[in-house]
């Protein structure tokens, strides 16, 4: 075996793994308080882009200022979605599986709202100087040693995602408000019963996640491009995340993400790229056989 | 300049999305600078009832209009468009465009839309795109006797197939041979060659193809063959499989934005043998950025600076029209109109009737060769001819470097047989 | 004429998978994400059943042109239909009673995910991306079934129509058969089913297999009529799809499932026909939008099952065939009980059970005489509904043994156990609330030969006739508890005194002869323990040995014959109540700690 393939494939790994931990969370945080299939976490992922290419094409903004009007957008957008799509259908009672027609409404009109808006073409997160120059906003270096290589961008997008992804679960671990999310998500008649407000910690978890989401959005925009079909594919790969690692546990869910990464990465030692899925979903169905509440689930069902 | 557009499109962007209903109609909305006809009437001849005018054909275009193919859907419209337009303005035929969306590719959606363009639209022609749809819809068009031109995703599956015919040269299999014999003569050193595409196109080339005219070129060996997903990003994986295979070259059959995702995880993993294309759009280049500007590509791509006359006239009325210049698919799609005007002209010449396909079709077969804003030079009008034998088309390819975000044309290619000596390819 | 039949076509294929998954969805609650994926591996079998065979014309590398067994159209569908079935059992059969809920679908949307790309891969079988053409349409006599012809996109409507009706009544027929009510009774109640002596796995794995055979036929068909197919035709989209218009046509209505199709498939042609070619995208936007706002109309659904049930309760306010006393005098079986000389009916010898360091149990050792009432008493924690769980087997004993007329029956697992003759009911009801009382309590009658789907098909004159039997029993049980009156009541509409009571029906309608009720009175409110109560001492009445666990010592005092008083897991004392009560230490125990 090629060691160097290995360490190589594993940095790959961990690179994309450490986006799925982000958007496993992200997912995770929704999903264990109100139970919602939100498939539209897509929507703050490709909002962020497209605003932070907006704001640095259009208003020629600094790319600091960009990307904070993306993730502003991002947070926006995701609790826009929270109060005037899934709140009304709450209030009457509506089963989850209504509340997934309504992710599901929102995630086939926004990429087409988009493309209306923005046109097909792909979109590069440039900044403009004062002749209107395009300029990549951040240099983006190879570092080598021997075979093994990492660019700048990669080590950013790890140690952003993780730091994210620590402060997240410190805070849910720490603080009344991580405490009320708990609470909520174990017991929401009890949690309710003393006291603690619903809305509020849904108006919470959805901005906390959706600018997870935009942060994942920015650095997918850094690396390549905005475009309108963008966040769909990343959603579902959250999506899986959470229920792979258990979603009873938000670290769980994120080291969930991480595996997966590996896992996809790490199966080209031996396979082509192409049977990377089908690996990580075999492994996937044998994990539910063995484990059916997941790698890091705690309690049995 | 460049700024200026941009703010252009930004500004119009920004309105839009303010003003979502009116947009209904802003969509639809057509500049109302027509082409210049003078430089069509130049170069088809003049207008008038000879020359179609007053007749009216009925034509579909089956397009990827939503999902993540959109982009060659638009381009592909656009070029259609522009070439009704000028012709129309120009005294020739009324051709009268219904646009079709197969959702990037879905067969039961193409299925279904043919039918309704057939049974609802009355369509006598057909301007097809992608390799799957086009291929199921083949009996249909066959059934209905609909003249069928495919300038996007053409494939082996599609030749010899009754009403219709390609106007671009087979994806992959007919420049393979002049691509990698230009590799060997640039690099001639190389002997290790990596082969990547998807299993949605070019399959014979990667498999076949390209292996056997390596060898034959350089007695060298395949070091990885890798096949991925449409649609993929995430390259790095395969990034590092490849930089541990040490190959030499690489030749990738990717097509859309895949190619830009692939260069730009090689050259971060710091991989710097050649690579070698067979597409170039420029939505790839936006993802791929600066790591573009090493990247080669054969094909029978579409070059915006030919000075053919008729590519000029064409380049000036698509930037009046559209404020950019025309890629190769949309390019295609504007020949394909003209193509169908030619055939036009020809029946009504003979006293038949312009509105049957099956005099259209015979037409064609009379006589295959067509203009083209493809080859040619300054004082000639470049020429395409359909093979009758396979409904395949012979246009003139090269292989181009990307330069600064713009490709420039490095060598003059031809397609050979496969039994033929590969370096046989360049011109 | 071709467009508006293939738009009826495409409907008619969503109206079809639409029902195959409210088999699963509505009738067990179970959502899958696979019926895209079966609907694929259906088409892809029938077309390489009925491609012809190979000819040396078809090159290797030529995409799109297949080659295969050459058999005749009906065949293919068939093997279609069985190979689908096969391929739902083997993931649901390590799958069924393991997983549950959200990872359900985490696993069929594995199996989705995992299998779409493996179509991708496995060229040989599906041709790779570009799939396999060429597939030979339906031939019956002379008439035209291609799919590239008008008239024959006009006739393969007309098949697809005969086809869908036959789902629907197939699907309308297992929904409305005693095999159904089991599957509705695992959606809500999952441990009911076996708690009243029935076997939960099999109808579970029948259903997901059905449901799948539904869909492989319909791919199968679909494959033969469209003549082409790419693995790209059946994705994750199209799974998404299918829920979409089941939950939009409100689950569990098979009518709301058409609607659904109907509204889902017709409603891009209609915008396509009204907005034209310049808004494509804007008509993706019209369809989301319009999911949305149909939803928000209809939370539940545009016909939710409670619709059906109003409609249906109406039609049969029929009259209540029996009076209690009957009731009672059918049901009573003191006289063939006579002929046993035991006693005691059922025995614990040192039952033990500890959880983690916790000891529930330690040494429990009673009996409980026949025809009587013994009451289970003592504090909070004293083990009592352990012991009950361990005497019907949903928990095993670490040691010790349960005789039921001296034959041990410990470790026979939960059907066995309640087949053999002891039936409990749970301290919460436990009843199925979106099914009427009498459905709820038609569950537990044994013996029913529709439960069993073969049945169902080949003796469906003997099934119907059972099925009558089985109303009178279930009336005949709900009368003996006074809520014959209740019969066609909503479980959600009924009192929590009566529910207890429709509880206790399903018990006595098991036919067993050891009745555990956990805790009868609690909760109930106070007006109608007395209705409770009454409904208990016709237990005994009719000959029934009950055993119950009860905190009321009002309750227990002017019910129970005998009491056994437990703490920490050992029984302290067992005789007659009275002799109980007036054990001082007991009482203080019992009362005054």
């Amino acid at each position: 075996m090629n060691f160097d393939l290995v360490a190589q494939l594993a940095i790959s790994g961990l690179v994309i793994g450490s986006l799925y931990a982000l958007l496993g969370v992200s997912f995770g945080l929704v999903y264990q308080t109100s139970k919602i299939f939100h498939l539209a976490g897509a929507i703050p992922f490709a909002a962020a882009g497209y605003a932070a290419v907006w704001a640095a094409k259009s208003l020629q903004l600094s790319i600091w200022l960009s990307i904070f009007i993306g993730l502003a957008a991002a947070v926006i957008i995701g609790v826009l979605i929270l109060v005037l799509g899934y709140f009304p259908l709450i209030k009457k009672k509506a089963t989850l599986l209504s509340l997934f027609l309504i992710s599901l409404g929102l995630s086939v009109a926004f990429p087409n709202l988009l493309q209306i808006v923005f046109g097909v073409d792909n979109l590069p997160l440039e900044v403009y100087d004062a002749e209107g120059n395009p300029a990549v906003p951040f240099a983006n270096p190879t570092y080598a040693s021997g075979f093994l290589t990492i660019t700048k961008l990669n080590i950013v997008q790890v140690v952003s995602s993780w730091l994210l992804v620590i402060a997240v679960l410190y805070t849910i671990k720490k603080t009344a408000l991580g405490r009320s999310i708990t609470a909520l998500r174990t017991n929401p008649a009890m949690a309710s019963a003393v006291g603690i407000n619903n809305k509020v910690v849904y108006l919470v978890v959805f901005s906390v996640s959706s600018f997870l989401m935009g942060v994942a959005g920015i650095l997918i925009t850094l690396q390549f491009v905005a475009n309108p079909t963008m966040g769909l594919q990343w959603t579902l790969i959250g999506f899986i995340a959470v229920f792979f690692g258990g979603i009873t546990s938000l670290g769980g869910s994120a080291l969930g993400g991480l595996i997966l990464g590996l896992l996809s990465s790490l199966s080209g030692i031996w396979l082509g790229s192409q049977y990377a899925p089908i690996v990580t979903f075999a492994i996937l169905f044998l994990t539910l056989l063995i484990r059916p509440q997941g790698l890091f689930g705690k309690e049995a069902i | 300049m460049k700024l200026q557009n941009m703010k252009r499109k930004w500004i119009a962007a920004t309105l839009a999305s303010g003003l979502l209903v009116s947009a209904f109609s802003g969509i639809s909305a057509t500049s109302a600078n027509a082409a210049p006809s003078t430089c069509i009437n130049k170069i088809f001849g003049a207008g008038g009832k000879a020359a179609g005018q007053g007749v009216t054909i009925n034509a579909g275009m089956l397009l990827a209009m939503t999902g993540a193919g959109s982009f060659f859907g638009d381009v592909m419209s656009k070029g259609a468009k522009l070439a009704a337009e000028q012709i129309k303005a120009a005294g020739g035929f009324n051709y009268k465009i219904q646009i079709a969306d197969h959702k990037n590719g879905d067969v039961p959606t193409a299925l279904t839309e043919v039918k309704r363009m057939v049974s609802q639209g009355k369509i006598k022609v057909l301007q097809t795109s992608y390799g799957a749809p086009s291929e199921a819809i083949a009996p249909i068009i066959a059934a209905n006797k609909v003249l069928t031109l495919n300038g996007g995703g053409s494939s082996p599956g599609q030749l010899k197939k009754d009403y219709l015919w390609q106007n671009r040269m087979l994806f992959g299999e007919d420049p393979t041979a002049g691509a990698l014999a230009w590799i060997h003569k640039k690099y001639p050193t190389a002997k290790k060659l990596a082969i990547i595409g998807t299993q949605e196109n070019g399959v014979g080339a990667q498999t076949t193809t390209a292996p056997n005219a390596w060898k034959k070129l350089t007695g060298g060996t395949i070091v990885a063959t890798e096949t991925h997903d449409v649609g993929a990003t995430d390259f790095t994986a395969m990034a590092s499989k490849i930089k541990a295979s040490e190959a030499d070259a690489i030749i990738t059959y990717s097509f859309g934005n895949d190619p830009g995702y692939q260069v730009k995880a090689f050259r971060q993993a710091n991989i710097t043998a050649p690579i070698m294309g067979i597409e170039f759009t420029s939505q790839a280049q936006e993802v791929a950025g600066a790591s573009y500007d090493t990247f080669t590509f054969a094909t029978d791509f579409y070059n915006v600076a030919n000075p053919n006359p008729w590519n000029k006239c064409y380049v000036a009325a698509f930037k009046a029209k559209y404020g950019e210049d025309p890629e190769y698919y949309g390019s295609n799609y504007y020949e394909q109109v003209f193509i169908y005007w030619e055939l036009v002209k020809r029946v009504i010449a003979k006293g038949g009737n312009p509105n049957d396909s099956k005099q259209l079709q015979a037409a064609l077969k009379a006589n295959p060769t067509f203009n083209s804003v493809y080859g040619g030079d300054a004082k000639k009008v470049g020429q395409a001819s359909f093979l009758l034998s396979d409904h395949s088309i012979s246009k003139p390819m090269g292989v181009f470097t990307v330069k600064n975000g713009k490709p420039v044309l490095t060598q003059g290619i031809v397609k050979v047989a496969a039994s033929a000596d590969p370096n046989s390819a360049l011109k | 004429m071709a467009y508006y039949s293939q738009i009826a076509i495409n409907i008619m294929v969503l109206i079809t998978l639409g029902v195959s998954l409210n088999l699963l969805l509505g009738l067990i609650g179970r959502v899958s994400m696979a019926q895209s994926i079966l609907f694929g591996i259906g088409a892809f079998t029938a077309a390489r059943l009925a491609l012809p065979h190979r000819t040396p014309e078809m090159a290797d590398n030529v995409s799109g042109i297949g080659y295969g067994l050459n058999w005749p159209w009906y065949v293919a569908i068939a093997g279609a239909i069985v190979v689908t079935f096969i391929a739902a059992l083997i993931i649901s059969i390590p799958a069924v009673r393991i997983i549950r809920g959200e990872y359900l679908i985490l696993l069929t949307l594995a199996f989705q995910l995992g299998g779409q790309q493996t179509m991708v891969v496995a060229k040989t079988a599906t041709g790779g991306a570009y799939g396999v053409a060429g597939i030979p349409p339906i031939t019956i006599g002379e008439i035209d079934f291609s799919g590239y012809t008008d008239l024959g996109t006009f006739h393969i409507a007309i098949v697809m129509f005969i086809v869908t009706l036959l789902v629907i009544l197939i699907a309308f027929g297992i929904a409305n058969s005693p095999f159904g009510r089991i599957l509705k009774t695992l959606r809500e109640q999952d441990s009911v089913v076996s708690s009243v002596g029935k076997n939960p796995v099999t109808p579970e794995l029948l259903a997901f297999g059905i449901a799948a055979a539904i869909a492989g036929g319909i791919g199968a068909i679909f494959a033969l009529s469209q003549g082409a197919i790419i693995p790209g035709n059946f994705n994750l989209d199209l799974s998404i799809l299918i829920i979409s218009v089941v939950v939009l046509g409100g689950t569990g209505n098979l009518l709301g499932t058409v609607i659904g199709a109907i509204f889902l498939g017709a409603l891009e042609p209609i915008l396509r026909s009204a907005l034209g070619d310049s808004a494509i995208p804007w008509r993706a936007v019209i369809y989301g939008s319009a999911l949305i706002l149909m939803t928000y109309l209809r939370p539940q659904g545009i016909l939710p099952e409670g619709a059906k049930l109003k409609l249906r309760r109406k039609s049969r306010q029929e009259s209540i065939p029996v009076t209690q006393a009957e009731a009672i005098a059918r049901l009573c079986r003191t006289k063939e009980l006579a002929g046993f000389n035991s006693d005691e009916v059922l025995e614990l010898r040192d039952l033990k059970k500890s959880f983690g360091g916790l000891t529930a149990v330690n040494g429990a050792s009673f009996k409980i005489p026949r025809g009587k009432i013994t009451a289970l008493i003592g504090p909070n924690g004293a083990g009592k509904t352990t012991i009950f769980n361990m005497i019907t087997g949903t928990l095993k004993p670490d040691s010790g043994q349960v005789y039921l007329r001296d034959k041990e029956i410990t470790l026979l697992g939960a059907v066995k156990i309640a087949q053999s003759g002891i039936a409990r009911s749970f301290q919460d009801v436990r009843l199925c609330e979106r099914l009427t009382a009498l459905e709820n309590v038609m569950v537990a009658v044994p013996n029913q030969l529709g439960e069993n789907l073969l049945n169902l098909v080949f003796k469906p004159r003997a099934c119907r006739r059972r099925e009558k039997e089985v109303r009178a029993r279930a009336f005949e049980c709900l009368a003996v508890l006074g809520v014959a009156d209740k019969a066609f009541e909503l479980i959600s509409d009924l009192s929590y005194g009566d529910q207890k009571l429709v509880a206790i029906a399903r018990l006595l309608a098991t036919d067993c002869e050891v009745l555990l009720l956990d805790e009868p009175t609690s909760g109930v409110d106070p007006s109608n323990v007395e209705g409770v109560m009454q409904g208990v001492m016709k237990l005994r009445d009719i000959g029934c040995t009950v055993c119950l666990i009860e905190h009321s010592v009002y309750f227990v005092e002017k019910l129970a014959d005998r009491a056994v008083f437990l703490d920490q897991g050992v029984v302290l004392a067992e005789g007659s109540v009275e002799s109980l009560m007036n054990n001082k230490e007991l009482s203080e125990l019992y009362f005054g700690g």
